[in-house]
This record gives C-alpha cells, sequence and structure tokens, in this order.
C-alpha cells in the first residue's frame, strides 16, 4: 500500500531519500498545498462524487429502481457487448479510424504550426491565423451539410473537378472505402487549425536569444526550424501525443453522426454512434454504461503504455 | 522512519476522505430519494386546501419542449393562468434534447407537475414502476369529461400500460403528408395523373429522360429524395408513396396482414421486399437523384421546397403545400402544381396514406406532481371549444377580431396580425399561436368536437372541425390534411405499446435499414442482401416479436 | 546565393500552400454568409454562388426579432465565458503550478487523482443530481463550476511550468517570496503565451457549449446564446415538420444567418488574444 505513495519517477525517489527530512519538505510546499486544496475540493465534488454511478455498468439498471436499489448481474452486460457483433464491428472501427487519426491530423497540425511560424509578414500571418481557426466555430451538422454538397456525386465541386479531367469517381459518401478518408479529410478542414494552437504558444516561448544565437552561428532557417524551433516544441508535442492518444476513443461522436449513413456502417460506425443509436434509444443503460466503462479502461490502458514508451525515450512524460 | 510515519498519516487521511465522498455520495442521493417524495405530500395538501377556498394560484412546473413564451409576459398564456387559477412554470428543453433531459429528471427524481412525451419502452417502465401517476382514479367520478372520452377512447385503448392509464395522447390528424405533382409537366408530357404503381413508373421515366420542363436539358428527376441520417430509409415520404402500393401503411416498426389471417412485421413480409425491389430498379435506372442517400433531410422543407421550385424534380412528398406552391410560384409562374392522390396498390391493397395513430405526443403527470387535479383540469379545459379556441387563436378582441361559423362548425379566423406579432413570430408559427400545437393538442387549424359528440371521442375524430385563418381557407390545398387523412388506413397492432411487441427497436431497425439499404442499391444481389438482412433481423429478437405478435393479434382481434 | 533562392522558393512555397489552405477553409464560410444575405429568389435560382448578387438583410432582422432576448441572452453568454474562464484558469493555475513541482510530498497520487477522471465518470444523472442538490440549478454558476477543470489543460499547463527554469524561482526564493507570490509575480506573467492559449481553449468551450446550459437551465430567460441560436434553427424544423403553415420563411437562409449572428462576436475578440501569441515572452526575463 505504502508504495503507492512513492513519487513515480525514480530520478524524484532519489531525490527524497537525499532531502532526508520528509516532513520539512513537506512544510517547505505548504503554500502549494494550501492553493491545491480548492482544486482537490473541485475533483472530489465534481468527479468523484457522481462517480457511483459506474455500479450502472455492473447492475441491470431500471431508472425507477435508481443505483441503490437496481439488481446486480456481474460482468453480464460486459458478456452481452463481446457477444455482439456490431458492437465489436464498432470498436474495430473505432480503433482503425483512431489510428488513421493519429498518423494524419497529429502531424499534419504541428507541420500547420511550423508553417505558420515561418511568415514574417505579421497582417498576412494574423490574418490565415484567424482563417484556420474559423471552422472550429461551425457545428458538425453545418459542416457535414458544406461537405454533402461538394462531395455530391449529382453536381458536386469535387466529382465535377474530377469529371472534366475524364476521371469518374464513385459516391464517396456512401462507398464503405472512402467513408474513412472523408471522416479524416473532414477533421482536418474544421480542427488542423485549432490545434495549431497550443503549438503556436509554445513556439511563441521559445526564448528569442536561440534564434539570435543560432543566426550568429550563421543557421539559416531550414536549420532554426530544426535546432531551435522543433527541440522548443518537442516536449509539448511528446505531451499532446499522449493526451491525444488516451483520448482518441471517444473522438468524433458528432461528426460520425452527422456525415454517415447505414451503406458505411461497416466502416463507419464507431462506438457511440452505435450506442447512441441502438442501446440508449432502447433505454439499455446498462449496456451503454458497460460499453463506455470498457472504453475507459482501453483508453486509461493507451495512455499509461504510451506514457511509459515516451519515458523510456527519456522524453518528460505527463507524470 | 518520520516518512514512514507521514505516509501512514496519508494513508489514513486519503482513507478517511475517500469514505467521505463515498458517504457524501450516498447521502445525497438517499437526500434526494427521501426529500422528494415527501416534499410533494406537503405542498400537496396544501395546494389543495389553497384550491377549495380558491386562494392563491395552484402552481404547475411542466416540461414541454419548443416553447418561447413566458408565462410572466405572454398575454394568452396570463389569460389561461388567470382562468384556470394556475400560476405555470414551464421548463423549456430545446428539441434535439428533449427525451435525454426528461429521462434524466424522472431518473433523479425532480419536482415536475406534468411532462409531454412519446409513449414507447420509457413510459413502460416509468408506469411499472409507479414514476408517473395513473389518470384512472382521478376521472373514476366523471369530474374530466373531455380528458376521460380521450384516453378511453378506442383509437387509443392500445396506450394503455397494464390496463391503465398513464399518457394522455394529444390528438393529430392520421395523416398530415401528402403529395404534389407538377401537372404542367404533365401536360407537356400529355400525361395523366398516375393511378398505380406501373403508370407511376412510366410518370417518373418521363419526368427524368423526357424533358418535362421543355428546356432541351436533362435535369430533372421524377423524385428527388434525401436520405441522409436517417435511420429508417422506409420512412421517407417519398419512398412511402411507392411502398404502400405494396402494404397497408408500410413502413418499419408496422404490421401486415397476410392472407391466412397472421400477422408479420412489415421489414420481413413480402410485401416490402417487392416495394424495395421497385425501388432499386428506379435506381437502376436513374430515375432518382444519384446523391440521396447523403443528401440531409431538412425537417422544415427548406431544401426540399428550394429545389422544387428550382424545378429539379416533379413529385414532392410536404405538409405544408402552401410554401411548396409559393415558393414555385416566385420564380416560375408558369408552374401548376396537383396533389397526387395515393395509388390503388398491387394485390388488391387498396389506396392509402399511411396512419401515424392519430396522436403525436402526450401528457404524463409525474409521481412528484403537487396537484394532479388541477394538471387533469387544465388538460380538460384545453379540449373545450373555449380552451381551443384560447391556445389557437388567442384573445377575442386582440389576436382576433372575430370569427365566422361555416354552418356545420367550421370557424374562419379573422386574425389582428399586429397583435399576434407581438406574442410570437408569426413568420415561424403562422397566425396560429404555438401552444396550439404539443402542449394539450395537436390537431392544428382544428377542433375536435367532442362535446358535440357526446363526449365519444372516435366519433368527434372523424368528425374534426377545421378552424382557420381566413388566409388560409381560400388557398388551393386548404383541405389538405382532411384529404389525406381520408386515405388513412391503420395497419394492424396500430398503437399496441407492449414491450414484447417492440424488443430492442433500435437495434432491430439499425439492422433493418442497413440490409435495405445495401439491397436497393445493388439490384444485382438483391435477394442474396435482402436474405441475409432477414436473417439478421430474426435472430436479433425478431422471431419472438413475430411468435408474440400473432398471440397477441389473435387474444385481441 | 544558391542558398538565398532556395530560402525564397521554399517561402513561395509555403505562403501559396498556406494560402490555399486558407482559402479552402474561407470558401464555404464566405458561401454562408452570401447566402445569409442574399434575396430569397436569387438563391432559389441560383444556389451555388460565391459573389453576391443581391443583398439584403431580412433574414437578420428576423433573427433578432425572433429572439426577443438576444441582446440578453447575448450578455448571459459573455458572463458565463469570463466568469467561467477566470474561475477555470485560477484553478487550473493552481493545480497545475503545483504538480510541477517534481520533489512534492504525495505529487504522484494527486497527479492519479486528476488523471482518472479523464477517463471515468459516473455518468449523467449523478452529475444531475449533485448539481441540483448544491442549488446550482438555473445559475451561472452551474453552467461554470462544474466544469471549471479540464484535466487536459491542466496537463498541458503543469507540463509547460515544469519546463521553466529553475533559477526564476531560486532568484525570487532569496528575495524572500513564498511559493504563492512566485506564482502570481512571475510564474504568470512569463507564461502568457500557454495561458493565453488554455484561456481561448477555456473561452471558446464556454462560449459553444449548450449542453450544459440544456441540462441546467430551464428558464427560458436564463438562456445564453447558443441555446436560443439552436432553438431557433432546431424548432424551426420541428414546427414546419409537423405541419404548422409557414408561409414566407426560408429556413435555409434563416439557418445561415444565426450560424453568422454566432461567429460575429468570436471574431472581434479574437485579435485581442491573438498578439499574445505572436511576441516572444521570454526576452530577457532571465539570464542563464
Amino acid at each position: 500500500m505504502s508504495q503507492e505513495f512513492l513519487p513515480a519517477s525514480g530520478k524524484a525517489k532519489k531525490q527524497l531519500f537525499h532531502s532526508g527530512n520528509f516532513l520539512k519538505r513537506v512544510n517547505k510546499y505548504k503554500y502549494l498545498y494550501l492553493i491545491f486544496i480548492p482544486v482537490l475540493a473541485w475533483y472530489i465534488i465534481f468527479c468523484y462524487i457522481p462517480m457511483y454511478g459506474i455500479v450502472m455498468a455492473f447492475q441491470d439498471y431500471t431508472m425507477s429502481k435508481g443505483f441503490f436499489a437496481s439488481p446486480f448481474v456481474g460482468f453480464a452486460n460486459f458478456r452481452e457487448l463481446f457477444q455482439d457483433d456490431y458492437f465489436l464491428r464498432a470498436f474495430s472501427n473505432t480503433v482503425i479510424i483512431a489510428v488513421y487519426r493519429m498518423l494524419t491530423e497529429f502531424p499534419f497540425s504541428i507541420i500547420l504550426a511550423l508553417l505558420l511560424n515561418e511568415i514574417r509578414h505579421i497582417k498576412y500571418r494574423k490574418t490565415i491565423q484567424t482563417v484556420i481557426y474559423l471552422p472550429h466555430f461551425l457545428s458538425w451538422v453545418i459542416v457535414a451539410s458544406i461537405f454533402i454538397t461538394v462531395f455530391s456525386p449529382e453536381n458536386g465541386l469535387v466529382t465535377t473537378l474530377f469529371s472534366t479531367v475524364g476521371v469518374q469517381i464513385p459516391d464517396v459518401l456512401t462507398a464503405a472505402k472512402s467513408f474513412r478518408s472523408v471522416l479524416i479529410l473532414t477533421d482536418i478542414w474544421k480542427e488542423s487549425g485549432w490545434m495549431t494552437v497550443i503549438y503556436v504558444a509554445a513556439i511563441a516561448a521559445i526564448d528569442i536569444q536561440l534564434y539570435e544565437a543560432a543566426t550568429i552561428d550563421g543557421a539559416g532557417r531550414w536549420l532554426q526550424m530544426w535546432y531551435v524551433t522543433l527541440p522548443g516544441i518537442r516536449n509539448t508535442i511528446v505531451i499532446m501525443f499522449i493526451l491525444t492518444l488516451g483520448q482518441i476513443l471517444t473522438w468524433g461522436f458528432d461528426q460520425v453522426y452527422n456525415f454517415y449513413n447505414p451503406l458505411v456502417y461497416d466502416t463507419g460506425d464507431i462506438l457511440d454512434t452505435y450506442i447512441f443509436r441502438t442501446a440508449l434509444a432502447d433505454i439499455r443503460f446498462s449496456y451503454a454504461a458497460a460499453a463506455g466503462l470498457f472504453r475507459s479502461v482501453i483508453c486509461t490502458a493507451l495512455l499509461l503504455v504510451s506514457n511509459k514508451i515516451v519515458k523510456l525515450f527519456g522524453e518528460e512524460s505527463i507524470y | 522512519m518520520k516518512r514512514k510515519i507521514y505516509i501512514r498519516f496519508l494513508t489514513v487521511c486519503i482513507s478517511l476522505l475517500v469514505l467521505l465522498v463515498f458517504s457524501a455520495g450516498c447521502g445525497t442521493v438517499t437526500d434526494s430519494k427521501g426529500s422528494t417524495p415527501a416534499e410533494p405530500t406537503e405542498t400537496d395538501s396544501k395546494a389543495t386546501a389553497a384550491d377549495t377556498d380558491s386562494g392563491a394560484p395552484v402552481p404547475i412546473r411542466w416540461v414541454r419542449t419548443g416553447n418561447e413564451q413566458d408565462p410572466k409576459k405572454d398575454r394568452i398564456l396570463l389569460e389561461l393562468q388567470r382562468r384556470m387559477n394556475i400560476e405555470l412554470e414551464i421548463v423549456s428543453i430545446p428539441w434535439d434534447q428533449y427525451p435525454n433531459k426528461l429521462n434524466i429528471m424522472m431518473a433523479s427524481g425532480e419536482q415536475l407537475d406534468m411532462a409531454n412525451c412519446d409513449p414507447g419502452k420509457t413510459l413502460i417502465e416509468w408506469a411499472r414502476n409507479d414514476i408517473i401517476l395513473s389518470y384512472d382514479e382521478y376521472l373514476k367520478d366523471g369530474k374530466y369529461p373531455y380528458v376521460s372520452s380521450v384516453v378511453n377512447s378506442e383509437a387509443y385503448k392500445g396506450l394503455k400500460i397494464d390496463g391503465k392509464v398513464y399518457f394522455k395522447p394529444l390528438g393529430l390528424c392520421p395523416q398530415q403528408w401528402g403529395y404534389l405533382i407538377r401537372q404542367d409537366w404533365l401536360d407537356n408530357l400529355g400525361l395523366d395523373i398516375p393511378t398505380n404503381i406501373d403508370e407511376f413508373y412510366e410518370v417518373i421515366r418521363a419526368f427524368t429522360y423526357d424533358d418535362p420542363d421543355k428546356n432541351n436539358k436533362q435535369d430533372t428527376y421524377g423524385l428527388y429524395v434525401r436520405a441522409g441520417g436517417d435511420a429508417d430509409p422506409t420512412e421517407l415520404q417519398t419512398f412511402s408513396y411507392i411502398l404502400r402500393a405494396y402494404a397497408i401503411n408500410a413502413g418499419a416498426g408496422n404490421w401486415v396482414e397476410l392472407p391466412d389471417g397472421t400477422v408479420t412485421r412489415y421489414e420481413v413480409s413480402d410485401a416490402a421486399k417487392e416495394g424495395a425491389r421497385f425501388i432499386a430498379k428506379a435506381i437502376k435506372e436513374g430515375l432518382i437523384n444519384k446523391d440521396w442517400i447523403s443528401l440531409k433531410r431538412d425537417s422544415a422543407q427548406g431544401p426540399e421546397s428550394d429545389d422544387f421550385a428550382a424545378g429539379k424534380y416533379g413529385i414532392a412528398p410536404t405538409s405544408i403545400p402552401d410554401v411548396f406552391n409559393q415558393k414555385i410560384m416566385s420564380v416560375n409562374s408558369d408552374a401548376k402544381l396537383a396533389f397526387l392522390p395515393p395509388l390503388n396498390g398491387e394485390n388488391d391493397v387498396p389506396p392509402n396514406s399511411g396512419n401515424n395513430g392519430g396522436y403525436w405526443w402526450g401528457n404524463i403527470i409525474p409521481k412528484t406532481c403537487r396537484n394532479p387535479e388541477k394538471v387533469i383540469e387544465l388538460l380538460d379545459y384545453s379540449l373545450t371549444a373555449e380552451g381551443r379556441e384560447l391556445t389557437e387563436y388567442g384573445i377575442q378582441g386582440i389576436h382576433f377580431t372575430d370569427y365566422s361559423d361555416d354552418g356545420s362548425g367550421g370557424r374562419i379566423y379573422r386574425i389582428n396580425k399586429a397583435e399576434c406579432d407581438k406574442d410570437w413570430d408569426t413568420q415561424k408559427n403562422g397566425y396560429l399561436y404555438p401552444l396550439a400545437w404539443g402542449g394539450f393538442n395537436y390537431y392544428e387549424y382544428a377542433y375536435i368536437p367532442i362535446t358535440e359528440h357526446n363526449f365519444d371521442y372516435d366519433e368527434a375524430f372523424k368528425n374534426v372541425k377545421a378552424w382557420q385563418p381566413e388566409d388560409m381557407a381560400k388557398g388551393q390545398f386548404a383541405n389538405w390534411q382532411i384529404m389525406n387523412t381520408s386515405y388513412s388506413i391503420p395497419s394492424p397492432l396500430m398503437n399496441v405499446f407492449d414491450d414484447n411487441l417492440l424488443g430492442d427497436e433500435q437495434k432491430l431497425l439499425s439492422i433493418f435499414a442497413e440490409g435495405w439499404l445495401k439491397s436497393v442499391v445493388d439490384i444485382d444481389n438483391f435477394d442474396r442482401q435482402w436474405d441475409e438482412m432477414t436473417e439478421k433481423w430474426m435472430n436479433a429478437g425478431g422471431k419472438e416479436i413475430i411468435e408474440y405478435g400473432n398471440k397477441y393479434y389473435k387474444e385481441n382481434k | 546565393m544558391l542558398f538565398r533562392k532556395r530560402i525564397s522558393l521554399a517561402s513561395i512555397l509555403i505562403y501559396t500552400f498556406l494560402t490555399f489552405f486558407a482559402l479552402i477553409i474561407l470558401i464555404p464560410v464566405w458561401h454562408i454568409f452570401v447566402i445569409s444575405t442574399s434575396s430569397p429568389t436569387v438563391y432559389i435560382t441560383d444556389p451555388y454562388h460565391l459573389i453576391p448578387k443581391s443583398f439584403s438583410l431580412a433574414e437578420y432582422k428576423r433573427a433578432f426579432h425572433s429572439i426577443g432576448g438576444i441582446a440578453r441572452a447575448l450578455l448571459i453568454s459573455i458572463e458565463i465565458t469570463v466568469l467561467g474562464t477566470v474561475l477555470s484558469m485560477f484553478l487550473t493555475c493552481c493545480g497545475a503550478y503545483t504538480l510541477s513541482k517534481k520533489d512534492l510530498p504525495g505529487r504522484s497520487i494527486l497527479f492519479r487523482i486528476l488523471v482518472f477522471t479523464m477517463f471515468f465518470s459516473g455518468g449523467l444523472v449523478p452529475f444531475y443530481i449533485l448539481v441540483r442538490n448544491l442549488k446550482l440549478n438555473d445559475t451561472i454558476l452551474a453552467l461554470t463550476l462544474p466544469v471549471a477543470i479540464s484535466t487536459y489543460n491542466l496537463i498541458i499547463m503543469k507540463n509547460y511550468f515544469t519546463g521553466l527554469p529553475v533559477s526564476l524561482e531560486e532568484s525570487a526564493k532569496i528575495d524572500g517570496y513564498n511559493d504563492i507570490q512566485i506564482l502570481y509575480k512571475i510564474i504568470i506573467p512569463i507564461s502568457k503565451p500557454i495561458i493565453a492559449a488554455i484561456s481561448l481553449f477555456y473561452a471558446v468551450g464556454y462560449w459553444n457549449d449548450y449542453f450544459m446550459a440544456t441540462l441546467f437551465i430551464s428558464s427560458n430567460n436564463m438562456f445564453p446564446l447558443q441555446i436560443l441560436l439552436r432553438q431557433m434553427i432546431i424548432q424551426n424544423m420541428v414546427l414546419a415538420q409537423v405541419g404548422v403553415q409557414t408561409v414566407g420563411s426560408n429556413p435555409e437562409q434563416f439557418k445561415m444567418a444565426c450560424i453568422i449572428i454566432g461567429i460575429i462576436p468570436v471574431l472581434c475578440v479574437y485579435p485581442f488574444v491573438q498578439k499574445y501569441f505572436t511576441k516572444g515572452i521570454m526576452l530577457g526575463a532571465v539570464k542563464e
């Protein structure tokens, strides 16, 4: 039990013993403990008190009986999950789409931020930034309606462009094969600009003297980007990588919900849409809760594993 | 050593904290559970006392959607509150979050006096676990004849749960949707209005390929479909028109009577398969726009009416023919529209326009209601001619000047538009007060003459009287609803809500929709896709539902 | 010479790419604007034009007319955003700074307590009961306090604080500052870019939110702007769906006008935040 309270990193452990007097160190940080009290209190009140709702996943929950009177059924809900072909299909779709996203959108927003940083013309840069943040404020309902007309096989922009050069493309929105690409492309359109915010902020915080020193050493812009900017935001990239990985399975309900149709369930039906469309509407709350809990466990595992890997590579991990 | 002591101290602290958290969590809940039932009984006695000596207004906390009216300012609501001696508080939930939030409010035991909701599995669960009150005990002594006549009518008897009334449906005409056809296109091509499925096929083919608008461009379609995002493509009015030529009230979730007297679900019936095959053929031949699966349907029929006005297609389903007519006239004054009646079906299926059960949503009374009698009194009043007029057209002398009677109970109201504009957005709602729909009643621009038919609701329902504003009464499609309703035939087991008949409703629907679409876009493998869907559907609980349905059907014939 | 040439070629590529990307984004948004200001007949006959052929503010007028309390809703939205962002930033800074101390006793378990909540929650019903029991329903606090901390943002911030040079604090300690003073007098001023970024995340989150408001606000006169806009768009659909005759309305154009109304306030505020992203703030803060 007491092992739990040892600080996780080896370096810190060493420090702990070196510093000797433990209570003295607690005393040293007394002000920090003081300002942490409201934070901890917030977490306890708003996150941990409602946590009893998790029992629903192990119950045959009915609204009228509530969390305390509904009968417990053990892992029956989970068994039902894994026997449901449609759940398994939705789960594998979720994972595959998540992997695609990590491979495309994640690097894309970093590159975008780096390119923005290369622009010296301040007004131009500000305009571009404002424009690429705009779609973040449009809801997916709207974005979907825009792209449905763009991709339309009837007279949509994309189809027309392709047909003028003599290529007939199928209806990408209803073909199971292309649906995932549509999701990725539209998400890049909508969110990649917004995702640069954090990198732009990190770049802005890089000590300007480093650039000055690099210039004196004769480094051009590419070298500066490689040897100053990228190392300067490496830490941020790593953290974003871990955090994104930890949340990736919960992404995309609104997007998929507004784009999909029954013809692309095979490749595009994700966990959230499947649960929303069937279990919640059929008031199978326990089933939905079990699916959610299962996903939470996978997400936690992803976060822990990626954190560990990052540590192995000697990078700053999230804790 | 000190470190160990510290850690032990921390452990104790944290365990205490965790203990505290959980006790607080449980405490909060038991608290809410304990206090909510206690509270109403207290206020209940108070409220009844107040009621008897006609003192302070009785508070009614009502959850509904689509509400913009402020009970403290809106003149019609103020008048209603004065007449009923009530104080309304309206909890307004945006449309798309309605079921979600109502579920949460009910599950958390929040104090509510009245709510609007859909029938179905949730309602059954609430009723069986006494989360909502039954109307029966308050209707026993005949104090509320209007409500009584509605809930005990033949039309809604299937809505009872274990023989008791929990749900007062909002009466609605069984079919507000109908079809418009471009008469000028028919004339250009020398065709008549189609009367059966073969003629219909000829018409949509000609509308697509024979240049009905004579502009020498192939830019028209017979049908223009928007199915995007819909979980159930058979629900689309465009397809329904075709599918109903093969089965009465065709559509997922409905039942079909077979020649041998048994029933089966529409999803797995031969009628559904034949209807789907027709659609598959139409798609293959390019008679339907290519982007029909992804284009989103708009419930306001905005893009639908815009495209129709732009002359993209020739046959339109709509519930708002005047809007379609007005729009097309604004860009093309040569256009001529006509009403397209349902087809004479295959295998002796009569022309039918579908049936929604004759209601849309209903009122329920949660257990936490402080004064159920008053709520029912309010519902009762809303069904009287006086109450109906107030909730539909407002106050005489303010919102309308007067009305003329057509001699048989129908009325034409002379609206005072300037005054209406002050209380609601007339551009959005028209000159019908927003409380006219989705509040107490649903039958818009109409009155259900319950008194006139001696509280026989079924009889009254058949003789609904049109109450229209002047502008509407003279339009080309003035009796649109009546026209469509005249073709309305209910399918077997309509309005029966029994959880064994529903099963995992949405999961079954999802399987059906996926299989249905895969079949119709792939005519070469139509039969294989269809059989696969049928098998999956049956295995997901469909078989049990059909068995139970037949048993129920036999017993309740 | 060659080197210079390559750089300018790269610049051309970068400028072209970014301009192209921005255009791809801008055109549909511009199209929404054009639709919202077209006259109805122009819109019906040619819905896909990008150069305005007509100009009409009728749908905007209607939007302002039909939401009686648009000014009030806007005010409520601003209140929520300001109050929420301040609250969030206060708690997040406190939490992030404390956890950024590597040798803080108990840091690991505290951190785990926080991270656990990123993945596990009790669901909506217990949450709703809690907020109701705290008597927060129908107040602005209900929309801010229960969602004040995003662990995601807190971790980003903590990570940023960890990366700051230790020498800063050491020199401050010598000057006799305690930890709280260090946080507010030294750390926060030099962390402006990240504070601006995280504030922006929080502010936009509060501004865009409608889910919390549908959950906890039940009276019309407390609705924030997003609910009003959304309700207008969606309710418009419901009314027509169920058959109310709406002669003379253009739901599509009305919808577009509502979208533009929702974006304009953001565009007005954004330039003020943006300036924090362009400067190197650390300049001259400390010399190691």
